[in-house]
């Protein structure tokens, strides 16, 4: 390699490898402020993918809403309700999906769970949840129609009830009656996605059985729960006070909790992102120390190679070539504080990641990011000592002892 | 070789001005040795300056083999010093990260066609010339003051220069060391280098055809 930067980048290595220890001592600021801007950067784009994540997972206009049942309250939804908000909302609806859960033992030959999930919906639920089926099928208009005895099993569930076989077609005892295995899902992956206080169904766990056959009165349902699938958050937001408006109408002051997932997610990503700035401006205020740390190192430089700087001078160089050889060598140290920033960042993010719980992603982006930090501090900090290397008078420095 | 004519420099020191050189004339023929000798803050170093072609004279003319010195760029003049200059300093200063061949074959970083295998094979002939065969991998600091000046030699010579300018080369050298450094510059002198040089030593200037006196900004003739 003959080109003059390849020339100048060996000539500033071979000075930096000779002093290790001044280059150690310039590069910590920068390995600090970039290590603080590549965790901060990991936060950041971690909560961005999670909330992507938990949109496809979801979908951004998807509204639940729970009964209320303690105390001092038995608020319930009730499904002829809900046939009115299909009703009254009609084509904006993407899905409606109500859900009743129960608590029972389960029974297949030997085999018996006690106090399995056992989820009363109807066939929306399925792609309400993204739900794949292993074998067999979901539940269908005509199970809800003729209230069959069928159960679709989740994966967990069904390897309990039948460790040997294949569930579908088996016989199975959901509390006092015996239901058919239509299906059995494949296992599901949890998404590790914690949104305040809602909550993604155990699919693996749960048995699914058509809602109007588990109700004991078919003609008053009580809901726990109702899903509702808009085709955007905006259109969510809009029909929100009509959902509201349609269950608590004329119910003897019944009141629902209402939830939107992809708000409460939004919600908490705001405050992380409020933590991020604060240490964004930290991390800013780190790399100004670290290059102002390189700085002084070469401002030192240039005082104690204005020797080396005369004789360059002596022997042809023009103070342009002075400068660049400073920048250079000041970019240099820099970029290598980035590289090392860069790790140690990594290693401090999936550190947040562990203790906190906070997602974090590191992409490419960031790394290349923490690079051109480095490199941009190396220039701009680098450039007032190099200016004053160029402007060193050399004969008089070469006559120095 | 040398064509300087009624040359000045002066300096402003904050509300005065100090005057270095006043209508300073010198020739010197290509081949010739001149030792100039002065007090001490008498301009020698300056006048080292303005013909190393460091600094451009205040007013006046300076031509080196033909070309007219006073009048040219930041970047021509660095050619010059590069391509026609060697320079020997009192205290041979060194890069104190590059071994001895690399310090020597400084020249080539910036002459413009850099080969480095080329230029550290040079460095290596000059140094093995100067009897430093022994010391090419060596940094600066491992070597004794004598085998400074003489790898300092070498570097002057690398980029083949017409002149060498010498400023005090012997003042940081014992007797022997400088009897060396003498037959060097003699040897130098008969190959057809013109040689300048700035001294103290009245040993020194001995050994140059001609000696010169820097006085009062003005060169006479030595006593």
């Amino acid at each position: 390699m003959n080109h003059p930067a390849w020339r100048y980048l060996v000539s500033a290595a071979r000075m930096w490898r000779h002093h290790r220890l001044q280059a150690l001592l310039s590069v910590l600021g920068i390995v600090a402020g970039v290590s603080g801007l590549v965790t901060v950067m990991a936060v950041g784009e971690g909560a961005q993918r999670e909330l992507e994540r938990a949109i496809s997972l979801l979908g951004a206009g998807t509204m639940v809403v729970k009964s209320i049942v303690d105390d001092e309250r038995d608020s319930r939804i009730m499904m002829e309700r809900v046939e009115a908000v299909r009703r009254i909302l009609g084509t904006e609806l993407r899905s409606l999906v109500p859900i009743s859960t129960y608590q029972r033992n389960l029974l297949a030959g030997e085999r018996y769970v006690d106090g399995a999930k056992v989820i009363g919906t109807d066939r929306d639920y399925e792609n309400a949840y993204q739900l794949r089926l292993h074998r067999g099928r979901f539940i269908t208009w005509f199970d809800i129609k003729r209230t069959e005895r069928v159960c679709v099993l989740g994966w967990a569930l069904a390897r309990d009830l039948f460790p040997q076989g294949q569930p579908v077609g088996q016989q199975v005892r959901i509390g006092r009656h015996w239901y058919t295995v239509v299906g059995w899902l494949q296992p599901k992956v949890q998404a590790d996605i914690e949104i305040s206080d809602f909550e993604l169904p155990e699919v693996d766990r749960a048995a699914y059985v058509p809602i109007t056959t588990i109700a004991a009165d078919r003609s008053q349902i009580p809901l726990d729960e109702l899903v509702l699938n808009f085709a955007t958050e905006a259109d969510m937001i809009k029909a929100s006070g009509a959902v509201q408006r349609i269950l608590e109408f004329d119910a003897d002051g019944a009141a629902f909790e209402y939830t939107m997932p992809i708000e409460l997610l939004r919600q908490k990503l705001r405050m992380q992102r409020i933590i991020q700035y604060l240490l964004g401006g930290i991390t800013v205020v780190m790399l100004l120390v670290g290059g102002i740390g390189i700085m002084n190192v070469m401002l030192v430089n240039v005082i104690r190679r204005r020797p080396e700087i005369g004789l360059r001078r002596a022997v042809g160089a023009t103070p342009r070539d002075i400068l660049t050889q400073f920048v250079i060598e000041s970019t240099l140290v820099a970029v290598a504080g980035g590289v090392a920033g860069v790790l140690v960042g990594t290693l401090a993010a999936f550190g947040v990641a562990a203790l906190l719980d906070w997602p974090v992603a590191v992409g490419a982006g960031t790394l290349g990011l923490g690079l051109a930090v480095s490199a941009v501090v190396g220039i701009c900090f680098g450039s007032y000592p190099a200016m004053q290397a160029a402007s060193v008078t050399p004969i008089k420095t070469l006559n120095q002892a | 070789m040398i064509v300087a004519e009624h040359l000045c420099k002066s300096y402003d020191l904050g509300h005065r001005r100090v005057r270095v050189l006043h209508d300073l004339s010198l020739r010197v023929s290509t081949g010739d040795f001149v030792a100039i000798t002065g007090r001490s803050g008498a301009g020698k170093s300056t006048l080292l300056q303005l013909l190393g072609c460091l600094d451009t004279p205040s007013s006046g003319e300076y031509r080196l083999a033909g070309s007219p010195v006073s009048r040219l760029s930041e970047s021509e003049l660095a050619e010059v010093r590069n391509k026609r200059i060697g320079f020997i300093f009192q205290t041979s200063h060194f890069i104190d990260y590059l071994d001895l061949v690399d310090n020597v074959a400084l020249h080539g970083f910036y002459a413009g066609d850099y080969d480095e295998p080329a230029c550290r094979r040079r460095a290596r002939e000059l140094l093995t010339d100067v009897g430093l065969a022994h010391r090419l991998t060596h940094k600066p600091a491992e070597l004794s003051g004598g085998e400074r000046q003489r790898a300092a030699v070498a570097r002057a010579l690398f980029g083949k220069p017409d002149l060498i300018l010498a400023d005090e080369p012997t003042g940081n050298l014992d007797g022997k060391n400088s009897a060396v450094f003498a037959s060097l510059m003699r040897d130098l002198n008969r190959d057809g280098i013109t040689i300048l040089m700035v001294t103290h030593d009245t040993k020194m200037a001995g050994i140059a055809a001609r000696q010169l006196d820097l006085r009062d900004g003005q060169l006479k003739a030595a006593a």
